[in-house]
């Protein structure tokens, strides 16, 4: 762990690597990179899913919620077992793990929460649009959101379309078009949706598993001229009871999140190589364990990023510690890394957008001055 | 000439029948404060046993005797656990599948209590009151987990028993009902000093779960800047709620055992533990409902659901005061708002969330609800909670405790239109959704007087009569911008 020389270095590097990035995007890779975000609702437990080996205070604060076997990091974190096809990502150099890591939210409220990670204000309902959004309309992008409503973080002034499997069989007795058409002429709101609700009737398999999910997103970014950006969400990370260690229920999300990465990179075929995937909570859990075995909403958590983008695997931490007086209000682990400004790299990466252009209109008020350095 | 309720009934009701001659808005307003004065009516009209009689097919006689007393009273409960153990046992030994055990758990109550909303909004007169109970259901989101589906429906009669009285009394009775002490995670919450961790009975200790969200979504919300300290005196208060007696599910109970004695502060006040638990715990909830804080929140969220989705702040401002002035009292609210609602203009500008237009799309042609009875998860068309859950918001499935949205931005997305379609397509053609008026109208169309009602644009009222065949003008009729909105 470097600790905290991380940041200092970091700062440097990332206007050395900003000035070779343009170059090298423009000269030989013009391609514009996909990005496949995974919200993860509830408060994903960074400190299960991506354990400390080397911080004994873990073992002091929790018991049932600790995780054996883990599968080996860096040395000094271990990631957990569910998540086999991550693990076989980071040993072929393509996943990397930043930890300690959140949007400077301290509130522990998961609807706050979720609309900073979403829309990446400085302020919860700050905004109405989300971050991506904004990224994807600086860009002229589309995107493709498998999910049920349309979150937040993909929303701009542009449309957003999203899609869901339904069991309901399309309207087959019309001229679908004119009648859509027709019926929203005039209707600045609505109007703008015809053309992405006449899309929603070519229905695909109705298996509303996650990881189905992920392998359309992935079918449909991989196509010629497909979306370059693409959502599905996973709920259920809100484990105040019973949250189990190597097994039981955060394990078994644990383990969706997996499939899910999995599923996408299967599916992605050559377009895997220029994407990155990406997971996005609200917040982490508190450090020590409650009284049921659970844990409850706390602060920093941890973003799993994978993808062929990443050149590099590593666990990017400015660790802060588990100690009483080092977890803030002696309960949560603290935010050391601000997740918009890992996003923002990410984006800047992908997108090719420079980081000034992230500044001023995916996060204002951002410093974006992290080098998250695995890009080769 | 005198104003027609045809807008008002659209706007806080389920609107009106096309074969029934339209009601005078005064009336309307008329009949709307009368349910709420005379709320003891509302309660009492109790039409589960003839709901369970409509159902023909696929409920055995005892699960009628189960169902007809699950809304009302324990013994059905007790009842229910039973036949739920005696359904487990035998699929176990006999090495079945237990899709019918999961059936009973989960998928029937679900459907009861969605059975249950939708004949109480179709079939009787106090649309404002059963709107209110919509309303309240998504304000105490309550979905599955824990096995505590089996408590749903007993959990929304509750909610419908007590929305007439005080704020503090309906908070107290739903932070203590066992539907939600499953669902946020209070059951094991434990003392740290009680008497069941002294001896070991448990190692459980604290949840702040549902002490979070009391605070947060249930009174006074993040705005009043309450801080740890009050979640942690909350989450202390209500150590010892449980469900004590499995065979006695809906019963959650204070077990004192389980309490953390002692004096627990919650925005800087006192409260001294008590032998039942319930005073300690009613007089938080007093103390929190009685703020300015709730008053607002309450306020703003009922004029979010009837008014606007950006409420304005002088109506806020003045329901705010009516529920500070009588202490909380709902009714008091509710008729407030109901003079609020007769100075508006009839602008159709208020997007209507799936189920309340799922159900004004059936009154509309008259179609009752279906009475398919569903024995497992897959999908029918003729189970009304499987229409509810395509079409976006079926009560108990919210995945977040937070509920429902109550914006037009979030229902507007090309996949929630694309199921109102597929489900207007459906009106009129499909056999569980037939009737009467559809018929005339397939025969002779929609008849001038019969469009004007709905307040459509000029437009869309041609555009409804150009379009064929008859489910397109079904779909144009109930997609129109006019209907969606109301």
């Amino acid at each position: 762990m470097n600790r905290r020389d991380f940041i200092k270095t970091s700062a440097a590097s990332a206007i050395a690597y900003t000035m070779g990035h343009s170059v090298f995007a423009h000269a030989s890779n013009p391609e514009i990179g996909n990005i496949f975000v995974i919200l993860l609702r509830g408060g994903m437990d960074g400190l299960a899913a991506v354990q400390p080996l080397h911080d004994k205070k873990i073992f002091d604060i929790r018991s049932s919620c600790i995780v054996e076997n883990t599968r080996q990091l860096d040395g000094d974190f271990g990631l957990h077992p569910s998540m086999k096809n991550f693990s076989d990502r980071w040993n072929a150099g393509n996943a990397s793990v930043v930890h300690a890591t959140g949007f400077d939210y301290y509130g522990r409220s998961h609807f706050e929460g979720q609309n900073l990670m979403e829309g990446g204000g400085g302020a919860p309902y700050a905004t109405s649009t989300g971050w991506l959004g904004r990224a994807m309309e600086v860009s002229n992008l589309s995107s493709l959101a498998i999910t049920l409503p349309t979150p937040l973080i993909c929303k701009s002034t542009a449309i957003t379309e999203s899609l869901y499997p339904s069991n309901f069989k399309k309207n087959i007795f019309a001229d679908n078009a004119t009648l859509l058409e027709g019926i929203w002429k005039g209707d600045m709101a609505l109007s703008k949706h015809t053309k992405s609700t006449l899309k929603s009737y070519q229905r695909y398999d109705r298996d509303n598993s996650p990881e189905q999910l992920a392998r359309e997103v992935a079918k449909q970014m991989s196509q010629v001229g497909g979306p370059k950006v693409g959502f599905v969400e996973y709920s259920g990370f809100d484990t105040h009871s019973r949250q189990g260690g190597e097994h039981g229920d955060h394990a078994h999300h644990l383990t969706k999140l997996d499939k899910i990465i999995h599923s996408f990179a299967s599916y992605s075929n050559e377009v895997w190589n220029n994407s990155i995937v990406i997971t996005v909570t609200e917040f982490g859990r508190t450090a020590k364990e409650n009284g049921t075995k659970g844990t409850d909403h706390g602060a920093a958590s941890a973003i799993f990023l994978a993808g062929g983008l990443i050149k590099s695997s590593k666990v990017i931490t400015d660790w802060p510690g588990l100690n009483k007086k080092e977890l803030f209000e002696q309960r949560d682990l603290r935010q050391t890394t601000d997740a918009r400004d890992v996003y923002g790299d990410v984006i800047h990466h992908a997108f090719n957008i420079s980081k000034q252009n992230i500044k001023d209109t995916v996060f204002p008020g951002t410093e974006q001055a992290l080098n998250l350095d695995i890009w080769g | 000439m005198e104003n027609s309720a045809d807008w008002i009934s659209r706007r806080a009701g389920f609107g009106f029948r096309l074969s029934e001659n339209p009601m005078s808005e005064k009336q309307w307003f008329t009949n709307a404060r009368h349910s709420i004065e005379n709320s003891k009516s509302y309660i009492d009209n109790n039409r589960i046993k003839p709901l369970l009689k409509s159902i023909k097919r696929g409920l055995t006689d005892e699960e009628r005797k189960i169902y007809s007393g699950i809304t009302l009273n324990q013994t059905a409960a007790i009842l229910y656990r039973a036949q739920l153990w005696k359904e487990e046992e035998r699929a176990l030994k006999a090495n079945e599948n237990l899709d019918k055990v999961i059936a009973l758990k989960g998928v029937r109550p679900q459907w009861l209590s969605a059975m249950r909303r939708a004949d109480l909004c179709l079939n009787t007169k106090q649309d404002f009151a059963n709107r209110l109970w919509l309303f309240w259901l998504n304000y105490f989101t309550v979905s599955e987990a824990m096995n505590n589906g089996p408590c749903m429906p007993h959990f929304h009669e509750m909610i419908r028993k007590n929305m007439f009285g005080n704020m503090s009394d309906l908070v107290f009775k739903v932070v203590t009902h066992s539907a939600m002490i499953l669902y946020l995670d209070n059951n094991d919450s434990t003392g740290d000093q009680s008497k069941a961790r002294k001896q070991k009975w448990t190692t459980d200790g604290t949840n702040e779960n549902l002490a979070r969200e009391t605070l947060e979504l249930y009174t006074v919300t993040p705005s009043n800047g309450y801080t740890q300290d009050d979640v942690n005196g909350m989450t202390n208060i209500l150590t010892g709620w449980k469900v004590k007696d499995w065979d006695n599910v809906y019963k959650a109970q204070f077990v004192e055992d389980y309490h953390q004695p002692g004096t627990h502060t919650v925005l800087g006040k006192k409260y001294k533990s008590t032998r039942t638990g319930t005073g300690q715990l009613k007089r938080v909830i007093e103390d929190l409902t009685a703020l300015e804080d709730t008053a607002r929140h309450v306020t703003f969220r009922l004029c979010q659901h009837f008014i606007s989705d950006k409420p304005n702040p002088s109506h806020v401002q003045q329901l705010s005061a009516i529920y500070i002035s009588n202490k909380g009292q709902l009714t008091a609210v509710y008729l407030g708002l109901l003079d609020i609602l007769q100075t508006l203009e009839h602008k159709q500008d208020k997007f209507l969330n799936p189920e309340v237009w799922a159900y004004q799309s059936l009154k509309t042609f008259n179609i009752s609800p279906p009475t398919g009875v569903p024995n497992n998860r897959r999908f029918k068309l003729n189970h009304i909670d499987n229409i509810l859950r395509e079409l976006g918001l079926l009560h108990g499935e919210a995945s977040q405790p937070n509920g429902w949205s109550e914006v037009e931005e979030d229902w507007l997305s090309n996949e929630y239109l694309d199921r109102r379609v597929s489900f207007s397509a459906i009106i009129g053609l499909n056999t569980h959704y037939k009737s009467d008026t559809c018929t005339a109208i397939k025969n002779s169309g929609f008849s001038a007087i019969d469009l004007e009602r709905f307040n459509l644009s000029s437009y869309s009222q041609a555009f409804v009569s150009d379009s064929r065949p008859f489910q397109s003008q079904i779909v144009a009729l109930l997609c129109s911008p006019g209907f969606l909105r109301s």
